[in-house]
């Protein structure tokens, strides 16, 4: 199973909403969303198409970033006026075992999943009291094997333990990616199994840090990850070579895209999100820097799901 | 308390943070904590009977400012304050605070009947960059000034001589003097000028010039937009960049009567009326102290 890790803006929320349409991911996805917008609009949208499609995810209550940071109550009092098991309960744990516990109990909440860093000490009371309440069922720990006390205790529990890696690696500007062609990505997918977690999460092929907002780019980048012979995932980044100025969005985007269209067809990938970018190339048609977000993403995830689908 | 107290460097230099626009984005959400920081750590007894608020002691941070550490905070808003402001109380103008040319950024220009930037360098910049500078500048703009410190007005004589120059002395009752006019150029560089427009400035421009807009998709409508805007004669191309930098314009509500501290600000944050009616409202608030 995958949990990737979201921020719940605009273009993520429908790039999973747009999978779910097409039936892509049911069954070997669950996203885990972390809201960054006081406003619920987004959610609310996803929430419908989500519920139809029988399709859970995660909704992080305390997130770490954005207009609601921290451990209160605007997204616990928004999951309450949600039908149950479409939006599931997430917590990030960063020693408030307390407001983890009583807002379990305050807002009786089961099927609770625990993020955590993996310096956690599980002979602390304050996080094993949490990790053995029955209405935690799931801990996604980031790079957990740095820490094996940690990955130890949570296999004695015999709940779900999901590996979390951040695969991604960011550059500082956008045009440092034009000299990089392609590379590994990710091989969680074959190992997770055997090495004994439940699920594996990542970011997609976004970078874990969040930026509020964003400026306009001086270059385009479109990255698209895809299988190897080997079934492992490597990643192509296509930027764009005019990026001097941030003048002429449309241009770059038009560079960026002849490139992983002709690399596509040549190798002959396709799915629907890359049948999408065929098509703005086509058209030549910019369609706006979230759909290009959007696209990458869906390419990745469909990626990942049609790997764990067919095994 | 006055103004007329010695401040050590370091000290002067922690004040001039609270003039930043991440700063500003802070009070804007209430957060005033900067401001309380600098309080409880060099003002303690900044008090008066009258003088209270947030409003007031940043107004007297000001003041130590300008008269001891004249930052380039302090001589863009004295220069906004003391010339521009009243040229645009006679025009219909619009003024932009860090203007991206190419790979320079003029500190002020200003467009109304003319496109003019105007370029600052204190004590403490250097002139390393300034050739590349006025490369950029003179692609596009009318008139160039450079304003400078009277100390240095021989070193940037030498410059162009179409460059105007504008010498400064903060402490002075004229603060800012016209030491040579610039000379007027209607040369206008259609390859720099598509790269400040937005999209639809540049489509507006082709589509208001020619009547209509050719065939384009949005991958060539840039390279078929700037062949068709750089065959528009210089003088016209001039006025219908002016009218479109006109055009962008905010809302602002410089005054070099209220708030005169803060007009820079305004400016570079792009704040209309609104913005600055609730920064104001917030900084009115007595001090926690």
């Amino acid at each position: 199973m995958y949990y990737p890790l979201l921020r719940a803006r605009q273009f993520e929320l429908i790039t999973i909403r747009e999978l779910v349409a097409e039936n892509a991911i049911q069954d070997v996805i669950t996203p885990i969303f972390e809201p960054v917008k006081e406003t619920h609009n987004n959610l609310d949208i996803a929430f419908g198409i989500f519920q139809q499609g029988a399709q859970s995810a995660y909704l992080i209550l305390n997130p770490g970033y954005g207009e609601m940071a921290g451990d209160g109550t605007h997204y616990l009092d928004y999951l309450l006026t949600k039908e149950q098991g479409t939006y599931l309960p997430a917590f990030r744990y960063r020693s408030n075992g307390d407001y983890i516990r009583n807002a379990i109990q305050d807002y009786n909440l089961t099927g609770c999943l625990i993020i955590c860093q993996n310096d956690v000490n599980p002979s602390n009371p304050d996080f094993s009291e949490l990790a053995e309440l029955e209405e935690v069922v799931a801990f996604n720990v980031e790079d957990p094997g740095r820490n094996r006390s940690l990955s130890s205790y949570l296999r004695d529990l015999n709940k779900l333990f999901i590996r979390l890696d951040d695969p991604f690696e960011r550059q500082l500007r956008n045009s440092d990616f034009l000299p990089i062609a392609e590379h590994q990505f990710s091989e969680e997918h074959l190992y997770f199994q055997n090495e004994g977690y439940s699920g594996f999460s990542d970011y997609t092929v976004l970078p874990s840090e969040f930026i509020e907002g964003g400026s306009t780019p001086r270059a385009v980048v479109i990255h698209l990850t895809y299988l190897n012979e080997q079934n492992q995932i490597w990643i192509r980044h296509f930027t764009s070579d005019t990026n001097d100025s941030i003048a002429n969005v449309q241009g770059k985007f038009a560079e960026a895209a002849a490139k992983a269209v002709n690399y596509c067809r040549a190798n002959r990938l396709s799915n629907s999100a890359l049948e999408e970018l065929f098509d703005h190339f086509d058209e030549q048609h910019y369609p706006g820097l979230g759909t290009v977000k959007k696209i990458c993403m869906k390419n990745h995830i469909l990626i990942v799901a049609g790997y764990l689908r067919s095994r | 308390m006055s103004s007329t107290r010695t401040f050590s460097p370091n000290q002067l230099r922690d004040y001039s943070s609270l003039f930043s626009r991440s700063a500003v984005k802070e009070w804007m959400k209430g957060n005033l904590s900067s401001i309380d920081f600098k309080i409880s750590r060099y003002d303690q007894n900044w008090y008066s009977k009258t003088k209270r608020t947030y409003i007031d002691y940043l107004k007297f941070i000001y003041s130590v400012l300008e008269n001891q550490y004249q930052n380039e905070y302090i001589l863009k808003n004295s220069f906004l304050n003391d010339w521009l402001i009243k040229e645009m109380g006679e025009s219909n103008s619009e003024l932009y605070s860090e203007f991206r040319i190419g790979n320079a950024i003029a500190d002020l220009v200003m467009f109304n009947g003319i496109s003019r930037a105007f370029e600052i360098k204190t004590e403490l910049d250097s002139d390393k960059r300034l050739n590349s500078q006025l490369d950029q500048y003179r692609k596009v703009f009318n008139e160039i000034f450079l304003i400078v410190p009277v100390s240095k007005i021989k070193e940037y004589e030498t410059y162009d001589s179409n460059v105007g120059i504008i010498c400064f002395d903060i402490l002075s009752s004229k603060k800012f003097q016209l030491v040579r006019p610039a000379t007027r150029s209607n040369h206008i560089d259609a390859e720099s000028i598509m790269h400040i427009f937005h999209t639809n400035e540049y489509k507006e421009i082709v589509t208001y010039y020619y009547g209509q807009l050719p065939e384009v998709t949005s991958f060539n409508q840039f390279e078929v937009c700037k062949g068709l805007i750089s065959e528009i004669p210089q003088n016209e191309l001039n006025q219908l960049f002016i009218n479109k930098m006109k055009s962008r314009a905010g809302n602002y509500d410089l005054s070099a009567r209220y708030y005169k501290e803060f007009n820079q600000l305004s400016l570079a944050l792009r704040m209309n009326m609104k913005n600055r009616k609730h920064l104001f409202s917030i900084l009115k608030a007595p001090l926690k102290v």
